[in-house]
């Protein structure tokens, strides 16, 4: 061995040493954030889904779902892509539509073992059922034989959700709040709510869906603004209300006994300050991923909520799967892909 | 030599093997979870009993995280050098303050820090007449002029509340009449400044009375990383008996470069005048 072999040889060795000390002084004190309470707590995956915007852009990631062979949708309102299919480890498996510039609401049924999608499209002021790979099937109109709009504009329907018996219930949540019932063939059955302070009425009916937990099926409504969950029953009659102050909920989303609402922003409603609520049996929030730990008052009343840690920037709707984790869409943050949450 | 090269060889492999065997590695190393210096701590909530009140008033910080350290100063902004003060409990007001607070955690980045005042009311102007010019947008109207003396404080959730006159226009005029003389030196306005709603505070304010320049005051410009705040801006006059002023209040005219709004017109946001 001769000398420059030497110093080199020493040279990488110690040049080793430090670069492993380096490596693990840098990584000793990350932890994995853990985000939820409870029962309900997560790890974060900021990169799932993550595509090349060229190819497959995102504008507002509005709404997910799942279907039976485990794919889940992202509907967003960019027209070059309305509809993103993934696999749940990110992958993605498909793509479709250009025709939806206000793709909001999206959700899934399964009818007689073939699944359909309904999309709310707030700037057609239209509810289009498609087929899994997106060819139309039906659609709802603008619903003037209920006499309660004088102009398409007036109705701007965000989510809709099906009954078991395939009555269809669309909630106006941008327009004039109204909830319209129709039967599967199209056939507007009645209008219910409306905009107002009234325990029937709402303000900002953002989202809808049918509730079987307690055997017969009801309806949950969110009412947005108003930092509350409505139930009626599916003629429309008010049952009962619950109060989540601070909470601005975007849509029920029902897996086994719990709720998951997006909750898009929180507090006294400034930007990017949302989190996601997790409501139990009783719809007592017992989790909020991103947000303060939910607290209740001696009378049953929840303290008012507010974000906890900066995560979230105005999450829009929560989509769970089988193995309890969670996709977490947002609008206008960023153009961004929706966040997984693995639950621990 | 030979046993020598061993030696370290020998020394460079057992420090692989140490460093490897006796930390755990890291899961962000072979997953994609985020790790908590990733994220900002949301900031704390800042509650006063009575953000205006004649005799003391009481604030209480809550944290965002429940391990996390409130850290606040009273009338000095939040800087590197002047990290504040840690908070351990309820703080009882007996003057007119702007308040600052942030929460820091060692795992997570530092929130932002929010910041509010309080007001001790030594004179009531519930009395006083008051006029605008031009008035308020509509959009932004409360309850007319009156809303700028009726001691009604709103919060940084400005839409929709009663609380707030906006302003639109280069310059507003303001004309207060005390209804009786009262011995002041200063006058403050409580305003607020949300400069992602292209709101922000006063360029400048002028007090006159009787016809005659009492104060002239120049206020900074905003900048980038301004973050939403209720702000009192407080204009001394010479210390003497007065019954009637005319303000003149210079808003942000063009909206600074950094600002999407470049070039426009921004807002001016007042809830209440107060004098001392």
């Amino acid at each position: 061995m001769n000398r420059n072999h030497f110093i080199k040889t020493t040279a990488a060795g110690i040049l080793g040493v430090s670069m492993s000390s380096w490596t693990h002084r840098d990584y000793k004190n990350l932890k994995d954030t853990v985000i939820g309470h409870g029962s309900h707590r997560y790890k974060i995956d900021l990169n799932w889904g993550a595509l090349n915007p060229n190819y497959f852009p995102v504008k507002d990631a509005h709404e997910m779902v799942q279907d039976r062979a485990g794919r889940i949708y992202l509907l967003t309102n960019h027209t070059q892509n309305n509809v993103l299919i993934y696999q749940t480890d990110g992958k993605l498996v498909g793509s479709w539509g250009h025709e939806y510039p206000g793709a909001h609401g999206l959700s899934i049924h399964d009818e007689n073992g073939t699944e359909f999608l309904y999309i709310c499209d707030n700037m057609r002021h239209e509810v289009i059922k498609t087929t899994l790979d997106g060819k139309p099937i039906q659609v709802f109109p603008v619903p003037m034989i209920s006499e309660k709009y004088s102009q398409a504009s007036q109705y701007i329907p965000t989510e809709s959700c099906v009954a078991p018996n395939g009555d269809l219930y669309v909630a106006d949540g941008y327009g004039e709040q109204y909830i319209l019932h129709y039967n599967a063939k199209g056939e507007l059955l009645h209008v219910f709510g409306g905009k107002g302070t009234e325990k029937h009425q709402f303000l900002n009916a953002h989202g809808i869906c049918i509730d079987q937990r307690q055997g017969n099926p009801s309806l949950l409504i969110t009412e947005r603004q108003g930092n509350s969950l409505k139930r009626f029953d599916l003629s429309g009659n008010y049952i009962s209300e619950t109060k989540l102050e601070g909470a601005f909920i975007c849509r029920p989303v029902i897996h086994n006994t719990e709720v998951y609402i997006a909750t898009i922003w929180s507090g006294d409603g400034a930007s990017n300050s949302g989190f996601v609520s997790i409501l139990d049996a009783e719809n007592k929030m017992i989790s909020a991923p991103g947000g303060i730990a939910p607290k209740y008052r001696s009378d049953g009343t929840l303290e008012k909520m507010r974000q906890g840690i900066r995560v979230f920037k105005h999450p829009h709707d929560v989509c769970v799967d089988r193995d309890e984790n969670l996709y977490v869409c947002q609008w206008n943050a960023g153009q961004s892909y929706p966040i997984k949450l693995v639950r621990v | 030599m030979r046993g020598f090269v061993f030696v370290i060889i020998g020394l460079v492999g057992l420090g692989y093997l140490t460093s490897a065997c006796n930390s755990r590695t890291p899961s962000t190393y072979n997953n994609n979870y985020a790790s908590t210096n990733t994220f900002e701590l949301a900031a704390p909530l800042i509650e006063i009993s009575q953000p205006l009140f004649t005799d003391s008033t009481l604030l209480r910080i809550k944290p965002s995280h429940p391990d996390a350290t409130i850290l606040y100063s009273v009338d000095r902004p939040i800087t590197e050098s002047d990290s504040g003060m840690v908070y351990s409990g309820a703080v009882y007001l007996k003057n007119s303050h702007d308040i600052y607070a942030y929460v820091s955690h060692p795992d997570f980045k530092n929130s932002e820090t929010v910041s509010t005042a309080v007001f001790k009311i030594n004179h009531s102007l519930e009395q006083a007449d008051i006029s605008i010019s031009p008035p308020a947008h509509p959009s932004y109207a409360g309850l007319g002029p009156k809303s700028l003396t009726d001691q009604l404080k709103g919060n940084i959730s400005f839409r929709n509340s009663n609380a707030w006159l906006g302003f639109d226009h280069p310059k507003v005029h303001i004309q207060l009449d005390l209804k009786q003389e009262m011995l002041l030196e200063q006058i403050s306005f409580s305003s607020l400044i949300d400069t992602p709603s292209w709101i922000f505070g006063p360029r400048e304010i002028r007090v006159f009375s009787k016809g005659k320049l009492l104060s002239k005051i120049n206020f900074k410009e905003e900048n980038s990383g301004h973050k939403s705040q209720l702000k009192s801006f407080v204009v001394g006059i010479p210390k003497d008996r007065y019954r009637q002023f005319t303000i003149e209040i210079q808003t942000v005219s063009e909206i600074p470069n950094w600002h999407e709004g470049k070039g426009s017109q921004g807002w001016l946001f007042l809830d209440q005048i107060l004098v001392n």
